[in-house]
């Protein structure tokens, strides 16, 4: 745990999602890990974890990409990621399974893995940020979280986001039913079963529209994107938003896929 | 073992149209869910209790050629016979001849996977032996010519009124109603009674062989398995090599996850160790006590990365708690074994080629891993499968292609900023109005498909670097 | 049948080959020691545990609506079984293995009788000698043989079990201890059937429902004292 005063170096990891479909995301995150103090680096030869190939079977490009990984990453204090599924790729994936017969890369992978976390259990968990008063008009924002899978189980977040979403921003979550119901995106699952992804996608949506809420707030920006898709075939008017977009007062922008 | 559908999504397809199932289904998951976290709630160091039972298990398989030999030896010295079978033809085979032997004319069975597995009814019936289940969901499904949706719930697919015409269709016991739940049980339990009171042969599975002491233990809630194992001069018992645990003390220990695990319950109603066939003129129990064990693949399994799958307890808390399942059912996997553990085992006793859809059905939330009282890391099976398959060049060749490109790409940075740049401008065109052309999107959002559109530039471009005002 | 196999030969091929495949799949292994098993772990109970057993068992056994009557004496059985009997409308008949004790109870005087249970029909009455109850979990243990066969334990509609008051131990694990003397000394058990409530299934709608293929009713009756 480094000193508050110090100022961790961390290597942000934007992912594959955030870098094409919502850059903002990357943007938000940029600025609370700054505001939070600590020194900011995005490596620019950064691309993708190797998740979608890794849940597809495709495990030798997996290696490779994860070494390219694991070689930008290893110089700083931490890797953070905002996402829940990218991180436990990660933080875990790469050395319990992707070089779990490869020694000397499933140790630096352990190394590297101790290192990692999903932004908002960085922010809580590891730097105990507790800043208040970021620009956000709060009141009439009424917001459910979706917690993705990854984040729930694999990277233990659940309490993070909703803890910053309260000190910084005000906002209660109305919590939806069977709240911890996976959304069915899944990654390549959604598209190699596109009807029962969308078939969970539409429970949930319906779980969170029940809360009241006008506002989607989640980590992923996979499963952010799917529901969205969802809604908009539903033809419902609720605003999906990553929560650095929340946390940094971007609440105002379109919704996340629109 | 036979899949009736070789096709998880038609399945699924056809399970998501039927109101009636998603009704029940719905219905049966919560209530199993419910039960299954109080269940684990009722011990506040089940995970000891896991961790135990599934050490015993592992270590079981470790020593299995030692712990089956034992077991083997102590059957025969308690006066019973032990039979082996490599495959599912073996095992009916076996269990006809024996049946044959006695002259017997009528079996009653106990709830056992593995004669679903082998397809035991159909041998049986084949050499004129009539067989009927006996626990009242599988005997449900007997009657309809169906094949159990659920490994807890049989029969959980019907309605009472459903269930209620099988009975009186079925049943020549004049003109009555069976208008609620207590009178179709009650008419069920007398039918089945006269049944086990004429069986010739009584059939059971094990939910543990115990070495130490050559017995078979028997887990049930309605009592039907003692019945079976009671009342026929002839009790067959059918199991998995892979079921034996070394002493009492370790059936035990899986005893004490089984019950909260599927019914939340301390213990289920019944537990019962059988030894032997019985000596005594005086006591009740078959004067024949056979045991068929059955490898169907399961020594393959065990040499290799999957040997985890062989400490399964068939307790259903996977499928239970897996959003696949609760939407599809069983009868989408067209195999016995359904859900998690169905879509790791199936493949693996059928062949990938056969089988090979069913590890893509999962949605990767891990639920699985976390609620299985032994421990399997289900999730990390799967997509161990997952893997063998991309390497046996199986599946959806335009998704394989697709993915392949972009891992490819993703290992060149600078293409693939290009490349996504590209893509992301594409999205936008594509986005105004027009359609995505990939079939699967298509079934994903009907006629017309509402994919997420992208902010604008991406974040690695240079204009993308400078907009972070966005 | 038109064609008989060679049972025995197909058997003893089929164990060659699986037991050939496991010592393969296995290689050369530390020799299976009892030692490297791990010792049972008991559950600590959600709620304290910290009840004497006898409250525990009368709680666990409610959860699972089964039944238990505390009784002076052995005496007092037939007397309670025939109020039970009138209530449910039940034939005043009793079912009994050979176990003297039982049997020896005044039944008569309690206007019941007693039958062999080979001739147990669908609306008769059960009793018979547990060897223990367990209080954690609201199991009874029984031993099937001449004295208490099995058959009334799970042909009758009705079952009472009777047991002595120091023959409840805490916990399920206790079990083994007191059952594999029996196992050990060539006093072959053929079943050891543990009820732990009266039989239910939930096989029609998920909807639990009380007698199912055994009794519809299941209590144990605690007695003080020699019997």
């Amino acid at each position: 745990m480094p000193d508050k005063n110090t100022h961790p170096r961390v290597g942000l990891f934007v992912t594959c999602l955030v870098n094409t479909m919502r850059p903002s995301v990357g943007f938000a995150a940029v600025e609370l890990l700054e505001l939070a103090g600590c020194k900011v680096e995005i490596p620019p030869e950064q691309t993708c974890c190797g998740l979608p190939g890794y849940n597809a079977g495709d495990l030798k490009d997996c290696r490779r990409i994860a070494r390219q990984v694991i070689r930008l990453f290893e110089p700083y204090d931490y890797v953070v990621v905002p996402s829940g599924s990218c991180a436990a790729m990660i933080a875990h994936n790469y050395h319990e399974h992707v070089f779990e017969n490869e020694g000397v890369w499933r140790r630096r992978a352990e190394a590297l893995g101790k290192r990692t976390f999903e932004l908002t259990g960085f922010l809580v968990d590891v730097l105990g940020f507790t800043l208040t008063g970021l620009p956000l008009d709060p009141g009439e924002l009424k917001a459910t979280y979706h917690d993705s899978c990854s984040c729930l189980r694999r990277m233990k977040v659940k309490s993070q986001p909703r803890k910053l979403l309260r000190d910084l921003c005000r906002i209660e979550v109305k919590e939806m039913e069977q709240t911890e119901e996976c959304c069915g995106f899944g990654g390549s699952f959604s598209l190699k079963m596109p009807e029962i992804a969308a078939r969970l996608g539409d429970e949930k949506i319906k779980r969170a529209v029940s809360t009241g809420a006008d506002m989607l707030i989640g980590g992923d920006l996979g499963c952010l994107l799917h529901l969205e898709s969802r809604i908009k075939a539903q033809g419902n008017s609720m605003k999906v938003m990553h929560v650095a977009e929340v946390l940094t007062g971007r609440a105002k922008v379109p919704s996340a896929g629109r | 073992m036979e899949k009736n559908e070789k096709d998880f999504l038609q399945g699924a397809s056809a399970a998501m149209a039927d109101k009636q199932l998603q009704a029940n289904l719905g219905r049966l998951m919560m209530i199993l869910r419910t039960m299954h976290a109080s269940g684990v709630g009722s011990a506040a160091n089940f995970e000891e209790l896991r961790r135990c039972a599934s050490e015993v298990k592992r270590h079981t398989l470790e020593h299995l050629d030692f712990y089956l030999e034992t077991f083997e030896k102590k059957v025969i010295e308690k006066g019973g016979k032990v039979y082996y079978a490599e495959n599912c033809e073996d095992l009916n085979s076996i269990v006809v001849e024996i049946c044959r032997r006695r002259g017997a004319r009528t079996a009653v069975k106990g709830k056992s996977m593995v004669s679903e597995e082998t397809g035991l009814n159909r041998a049986l019936e084949k050499a004129g032996i009539e067989v009927t289940e006996t626990d009242m969901g599988e005997y449900i499904v007997q009657l309809a010519h169906e094949r159990p949706s659920h490994l807890v719930g049989p029969a959980i697919h019907k309605n009472k009124e459903q269930i209620a015409d099988l009975f009186l269709k079925n049943h020549d016991l004049g003109p009555r109603s069976l208008d609620n739940i207590p009178s179709i049980v009650a008419e069920g339990r007398k039918v089945l009674r006269e049944k086990f009171l004429r069986a010739d042969v009584g059939i059971t599975g094990a939910n543990a062989l115990i070495a130490e002491t050559g017995s078979v233990l028997l887990v049930t809630n309605e009592g039907n398995g003692d019945l079976c194992s009671t009342l026929p001069n002839v009790h067959i018992v059918v199991a998995g090599i892979e079921k034996v645990v070394p002493r009492l003390e370790d059936a035990g220990a899986i005893l004490r996850v089984l019950a909260r695990s599927i019914t939340g319950q301390a213990m289920s109603c019944y537990t019962s160790i059988f030894t032997g066939p019985r000596e005594d003129p005086e006591d009740a129990g078959p004067e024949e006590f056979h045991v068929v064990l059955l490898d169907n693949h399961r020594s393959e399994i065990l040499a290799g990365e999957f040997r985890d799958i062989l400490r399964c307890i068939r307790c259903s808390s996977c499928m239970n708690h897996c959003p696949v399942f609760g939407v599809t059912g069983g009868h989408a996997y067209g195999s016995v074994y359904v859900g998690p553990m169905g879509s790791v085992l199936t493949p693996l006793m059928e062949g990938m080629r056969e089988a090979g859809d069913l590890p893509d059905a999962c949605c990767g939330d891990d639920r699985c891993a976390e609620v299985c009282p032994m421990m399997i890391p289900l999730p990390d099976l799967l997509r161990r499968l997952r893997t063998r398959k991309w390497d046996m060049g199986i599946g959806s060749r335009p998704l394989k292609w697709g993915l392949s490109a972009y891992m490819k790409t993703a290992c060149r940075p600078r293409l693939f900023h290009a490349a996504s740049g590209a893509a992301a401008v594409l999205a936008s065109m594509l986005q105004g109005g027009k359609r995505w052309p990939v079939s699967s999107l298509k079934r994903m959002h009907g006629r017309r498909p509402h994919l997420p559109s992208p902010q604008g530039k991406p974040f690695f471009s240079p204009l993308g670097r400078k907009r972070r005002e966005l | 049948m038109d064609e008989t196999i060679d049972l025995e030969a197909l058997s003893r091929e089929s164990r060659n080959r699986i037991m050939a495949r496991l010592k393969q799949a296995l290689g050369v292994v530390t020799p299976a020691l009892a030692e490297a098993l791990p010792a049972p772990v008991k559950p600590d109970p959600a709620w304290g545990g910290k009840d004497d057993p006898l409250s525990l068992l009368r709680v666990s056994m409610m959860r699972m609506k089964a039944d238990l009557t505390e009784l002076e004496g052995a005496d007092a059985i037939p007397w309670h079984v025939c109020k039970i009997l009138e209530a449910e409308g039940a034939p005043m008949e009793v079912a009994i293995g050979r176990d003297e004790g039982l049997r020896s109870l005044p039944w008569d005087e309690a206007g019941l009788s007693v039958i062999d249970p080979s001739r147990i029909a669908s609306e008769s009455t059960g009793v018979s000698r547990a060897l223990c109850a367990v209080a954690e979990t609201g199991s009874i243990v029984f031993c099937s043989g001449s004295a208490n066969p099995s058959t009334v334990n799970f042909m009758v509609k009705y079952h009472f079990a009777v047991i002595r008051r120091e023959q409840i131990v805490p916990n399920f694990e206790d079990l083994w201890g007191i059952i594999r003397p029996r196992y050990m000394e060539g006093d072959r058990v053929r079943a050891v059937n543990i009820i732990s409530g009266p039989s239910a299934t939930a096989d029609v709608e998920a909807t639990l429902t009380v007698g199912a293929h055994g009794p519809c009713r299941f209590e144990l009756l605690l007695i003080d004292g020699q019997f």
